[in-house]
């Protein structure tokens, strides 16, 4: 699916999702004296009934999509998947404080699930929030925080260009329901046997969980050196092997407990379906290449 | 009683996967050299029995071979990966029944072995004669198995699974398992008595004490859930104690930061009335968070609530005269209701006290319009109104100057179809009205 521009000029109509009222009206500020128009809603179980309500019918051409909305409430991967079933002309942009230390794995997912065209931060400022309303206007995607085109690259990758480059990570992170169910374990228990109890699979299936994941880990920690819970220290590998296997797990039980909220969003489990369903069919990859 | 579903949690079973595993090492063992003690009396029983109690003796005995070699997983797994196809079956079965509700293979084999055993020791057909000694020293050792065997059953992690609870069934019949148990050993120790064939060599009173103990088994399983309740609530009461002390640290860090930030904001006659708005609304938050922290999760979002958390913005020694009306402590509001109050309240209270109030009464209320002529029931309207006993302002304060604080939540209110307006009380001082549309979501 290639991505249309918004007519420049033209008013865009723009949704906030996010559980903090400010935002939107730092947002509504942003926008004063343009013809954009703003609607906020403040948590992802309120988009249909607000898509439904749309001043006019007319779907939003843009929304703004937070991630964390507070511990008991969907994430922003389920906002963008009600987005994307309910209103699918409707442009992404996720926002997202920068200190967040356990995103990267829904910044991941956000790009591997959805089409979001950038990722803005909740420290930008008015000015820069107003560059990249005026890019999407535009359907210049080569702005700060958004996809750039390939063609027109620059030396290092953006950190959006970044997370596209490395949503397969997150599929090598969770291949299966058994991963997810093993993840789910091992935010709780760092222990080989429990780790099998808990999660009714034979130790070896743990065993063979904690080679593959580790590597995937340090792979995660190589593409993101930034993450501050990526400072995992793996196993030397003299160790012996029972002790290895040990340290590895603990490792990654740290990880697991970083990534706690993205492990057990419920979201997850439908995505994750869905995609292995059309990967066993033969269909295409839910993600879309860019132009 | 058991089957308690408040068990059923999170705690609650992880505290039950942790214990099991020692334990059931432990169990294996333990039942193991109760077979090998039943093994040893075969040395006393009469030479001709010999072939059939050895024969006896088989079931139990692979089955608690097979109990301790699901407590070894380095022999599961290489008997799971070895050429013997049955071999490999039965190790993909110990390991995958391991963790669920469900009798396995080795459980079975123990279960139905240790009544066979017994068979040698009373039913219709016992091995006679038997040294007294040796049939007493049988059915303790029966008895000591069954009793681990059975409290393993009892106590399993499975029965507390909070994702994957067990049936129905097993739950109701879970008290009387120990009841059960003891009727069917009860039944073929007494047997020989009951059909006549013989007399029992130690009377009645061992075998019945041996039986009859298995019925502890549930008081047992009792005390052993009371101990889990101990448990969860000593959790519990450990978290209260972090969550206190984490919001002590958000209290010492935050808040004072956000004392430090609202003194110099104060002190810099070049900053305007929303960052000063901004900088109030830090403490109003923090005082949120360490709210949610304290509560273990986000609290509903009152006016209660707020209040409390407004009250922060405003100096110890003039807090008693702000009073929020009772009616208006249990409203419960929208988030996004909730976010605009949040973001209203501090100002009006802050800007009476400023002005020198010394009493300002508040009252937040959701105001229902008259359904529409389609029946539909429009949204209700929000009002927060602020009224003190301060010297007063002009009626069209909130219209004064672009960026005084109350035209700026105007501009805000505005958003959602509503409006700041202040006028004079017939008393003296101020009532100012903040008012909008409800947000449906």
């Amino acid at each position: 699916m290639e991505v249309g521009p918004l007519v420049a000029g033209e008013t865009v109509r723009i949704l906030v999702v996010d559980d903090f009222v400010l935002v939107e009206l730092a947002l509504a500020q942003v926008i004063q004296g343009t013809p954009h128009t703003l609607v906020g809603v403040r948590d992802p179980r309120s988009l249909p009934e607000a898509l439904a309500e749309a001043e006019g019918g007319e779907p939003f051409d843009l929304a703004l999509v937070d991630i964390n909305f507070g511990p008991g409430v969907p994430t922003g991967l389920t906002a963008m998947r009600i987005l994307q079933e309910l209103s699918p002309e409707t442009k992404i942009v996720i926002e997202s404080t920068d200190e967040e230390r356990n995103r990267l794995l829904f910044l991941l997912a956000s790009f591997a699930f959805f089409e979001p065209l950038g990722l803005m931060s909740k420290a930008s400022s008015s000015a820069e929030m107003r560059t990249l309303i005026d890019a999407i206007d535009r359907g210049d995607l080569a702005g700060p925080g958004l996809v750039r085109p390939s063609g027109t690259l620059s030396a290092a990758l953006s950190p959006v260009q970044r997370l596209i480059r490395n949503v397969g990570l997150l599929d090598e992170l969770i291949r299966n329901g058994t991963d997810l169910i093993l993840w789910r374990a091992v935010v709780r228990f760092d222990k080989r046997g429990e780790v099998a109890r808990a999660s009714h699979v034979d130790e070896r299936t743990v065993d063979r969980f904690i080679a593959a994941k580790s590597h995937v880990v340090d792979k995660i920690q190589a593409e993101f050196p930034e993450d501050a819970s990526m400072h995992l220290v793996a196993s030397p590998e003299d160790e012996p092997d029972e002790q290895r296997r040990h340290s590895n797990l603990v490792r990654l039980a740290r990880f697991a407990q970083t990534h706690s909220h993205f492990f057990s969003d419920e979201a997850i489990d439908e995505l994750f379906a869905a995609r292995w369903q059309s990967a066993r069919a033969g269909g295409p990859r839910q993600r879309r290449t860019w132009r | 009683m058991l089957s308690d579903s408040s068990l059923q949690t999170r705690i609650v079973y992880d505290i039950a996967v942790r214990y099991v595993t020692p334990l059931w090492r432990i169990g294996a063992a333990y039942r193991a050299a109760c077979v090998v003690g039943l093994w040893l009396l075969l040395a006393w029983f009469p030479a001709g029995a010999l072939p059939r109690a050895a024969a006896q003796m088989l079931v139990v005995s692979a089955g608690v071979s097979m109990a301790w070699i699901q407590t070894m997983p380095g022999v599961l797994d290489r008997l799971a990966t070895g050429r013997f196809a049955p071999l490999r079956k039965t190790a993909g079965h110990l390991r995958g029944a391991r963790s669920k509700a469900t009798a396995d293979l080795s459980g079975l084999l123990e279960g139905v072995g240790m009544i066979v055993v017994l068979l040698l020791y009373g039913g219709p057909v016992p091995v006679r004669p038997l040294p007294l000694p040796v049939y007493v020293i049988g059915l303790v050792l029966v008895t000591a198995h069954t009793w681990s065997a059975q409290a393993q059953v009892m106590t399993d992690a499975s029965w507390y699974n909070p994702d994957q609870p067990p049936a129905r069934g097993l739950v109701a019949f879970r008290p009387w398992i120990p009841a059960s148990v003891a009727a069917i050993e009860l039944a073929i120790i007494l047997s020989p008595t009951v059909s006549g064939l013989q007399r029992l060599p130690a009377g009645l009173i061992i075998p019945i004490l041996l039986a009859g103990s298995l019925v502890l088994l549930l008081p047992f399983t009792m005390i052993f859930e009371v101990l889990l309740r101990a448990g969860l609530q000593a959790c519990d009461i450990s978290m209260s104690e972090v969550r206190r002390n984490d919001s002590i640290t958000v209290h010492s860090l935050i808040k004072n930061g956000a004392h430090a930030l609202i003194r110099q904001v104060q002190a810099d006659t070049g900053i305007g009335e929303e960052t000063r708005s901004m900088a109030d609304s830090m403490l109003v938050l923090a005082e949120e968070a360490r709210q949610t922290m304290l509560g273990g999760g986000p609290p509903a979002e009152t006016v209660a609530l707020l209040w409390d958390c407004v009250l922060q913005t405003v100096p110890g020694d003039r807090r008693a005269g702000m009073v929020l009306d009772a009616d208006s402590r249990s409203l419960q509001m929208r988030k996004t209701d909730y976010g605009l109050a949040r973001r209203v309240l501090p100002d009006l209270v802050t800007n009476a006290w400023k002005a020198g109030a010394q009493r300002v009464e508040v009252a937040v209320r959701h105001e229902h319009p008259e359904p529409g002529r389609n029946g539909a029931a429009p949204r209700p309207w929000v009002t927060v109104s602020v009224a003190d006993d301060g010297p007063g302002m002009p009626a069209q304060a909130a219209h004064a100057g672009p960026r005084t604080s109350l035209r700026i939540l105007d501009d805000h209110l505005h958003r959602y179809d509503g409006a700041v307006v202040a006028e004079q009380r017939a008393g003296g001082g101020t009532r100012v009205l903040a008012r909008w549309k409800s947000a449906p979501w």
